[in-house]
């Protein structure tokens, strides 16, 4: 019984002084944030659009590939001008005869 | 199909493919070629004039891996019937010149993908259909006909004299793309595949299931309730044609020769006649239980390549002339179906 009794009493004292731990360090805590300086954030000014100046921007201009496929074989005179004679037997197997 | 000029087969549109995904392409990309060349014989250093052949690299399966993937196997691109045929009534020391023959006569008929997607085949002079536009359907008459043309193309349009044509084309206008599907042309074992697992030897294109199968539309014939008679009656003992066509193209005795004139390829075909007949089915299988089917005369001759060299088709009557058809004039009412004497037809022969 007699030693329940003092396990009970050092259990509330160890209590005690966490509380008073934490309380401490709270005050602590406010107290250097109270003494702490604001620190000063720049906030852009707001700018208009008159404001703003226009900056010359030089685009690569894409030069166009020389397609000597394409241009001639889109032109109908091209094709004609350029074709090689014809053969004077063009027609494949022009000697065959019946249905094949 | 009517010839194009030179310029006309060449003749690439700027409005309609310049415009497209494919057009964006540098041509130089697919035919080779030196873009910036100053003169034509230089811009055409190296140029490939069909770079779509049948092969799984070529460029077009860059993208279109699914249609080019089984295309060098499918019979449009290795005319693998005639191989069949040709290794069947030959021998071993005869395919030497057999394949000389086939490369100068044969091989101007494979198809590319150009031949049916840009272009018009080969055999028929070649040159763009539409300015080199790539056509995902091809067109009927400058695609499927210029080929298919004397027999085919002529049954089903009605182009022989006094025979009408298919039903199909008459009254639906169907064309070969109705029946005909993509996935048919681009691997010829496709239907196969729908129930085997393992690759299927396609050896002719009466090979496997059907890739035309007439049930597909038709699926009430020969089922119950069905109201005509002769269609349970004869279920698989008859083909559709033999009842459902009527006469058709048939040639006899073709030979190949090489021109002392000019050095090219050409043919003689001896003739080509009409008619209609019923023969016993040579080559029952499980998809073609057919007791009678239509036969036709196909153009062989024991002699047709002579040329190359004497007997190279030794064994020639392992192979029937008059050969399992299928004629693309169906009607619903024919000589043989207007009555139940159809067994007593002069056209019926055993």
């Amino acid at each position: 019984m007699i030693h329940s009794a003092c396990e009970k009493n050092n259990k509330r004292e160890e209590y005690l002084v966490k509380q008073a731990l934490i309380w401490i360090f709270s005050i602590l805590l406010l107290g250097l944030s109270a003494c702490a300086q604001p620190v000063a954030t720049q906030t852009p000014a707001p700018t208009s659009p008159a404001q703003i100046e226009p900056i010359a921007v030089v685009l690569p201009i894409p030069t166009p590939q020389a397609d000597s496929c394409v241009d001639c074989h889109t032109d109908k005179q091209s094709l004609i001008d350029y074709a090689d004679p014809e053969k004077e037997d063009g027609g494949h197997g022009s000697e065959s005869s019946g249905v094949g | 199909v009517a010839p194009l000029e030179p310029w006309e087969k060449v003749l690439v549109s700027r409005d309609r493919f310049l415009t497209t995904a494919h057009g964006e392409m540098q041509c130089t990309y697919c035919h080779g070629g030196i873009s910036s060349a100053p003169d034509k014989e230089t811009a055409h250093t190296g140029i490939v004039a069909d770079p779509s052949g049948a092969s799984k690299d070529n460029n077009c399966a860059t993208c279109h891996q699914d249609q080019s993937e089984h295309f060098a196997d499918s019979l449009h691109s290795n005319l693998g019937g005639y191989w069949t045929t040709l290794i069947a009534r030959s021998s071993p020391e005869a395919h030497a010149r057999l394949e000389t023959m086939f490369g100068n006569h044969c091989a101007s008929c494979h198809t590319t993908c150009g031949d049916c997607h840009i272009s018009q085949p080969q055999s028929v002079g070649g040159g763009f259909v539409d300015g080199h536009v790539i056509n995902k359907t091809p067109s009927m008459s400058q695609n499927c006909t210029a080929c298919h043309g004397s027999r085919v193309g002529n049954e089903y349009l009605g182009k022989n004299e006094g025979i009408p044509g298919d039903v199909h084309f008459r009254t639906a206008r169907m064309n070969c793309m109705a029946c005909h599907t993509g996935a048919e042309m681009h691997d010829s074992s496709a239907s196969c595949k729908e129930c085997h697992a393992e690759p299927v030897q396609i050896e002719n294109r009466y090979s496997g299931k059907p890739a035309v199968d007439c049930d597909a539309c038709h699926a009430q014939v020969g089922k119950p309730g069905d109201s005509i008679v002769q269609h349970t009656l004869h279920g698989d003992t008859l083909s559709c044609q033999v009842c459902h066509s009527v006469q058709y193209t048939n040639c006899d005795s073709c030979h190949v020769a090489i021109s002392e004139k000019t050095g090219n390829p050409f043919f003689t075909t001896q003739s080509t006649y009409f008619t209609f007949l019923i023969g016993k089915n040579a080559n029952v299988t499980f998809h073609r239980p057919y007791e009678y089917v239509v036969v036709r005369h196909v153009p062989a001759d024991r002699d047709a390549y002579s040329f190359y060299g004497a007997d190279l088709l030794s064994n020639f009557d392992a192979v029937p002339t008059w050969a399992f058809a299928t004629p693309h004039n169906i009607q619903r009412k024919t000589p043989q179906n207007s009555s139940c004497n159809c067994r007593l037809t002069k056209n019926f022969t055993r």
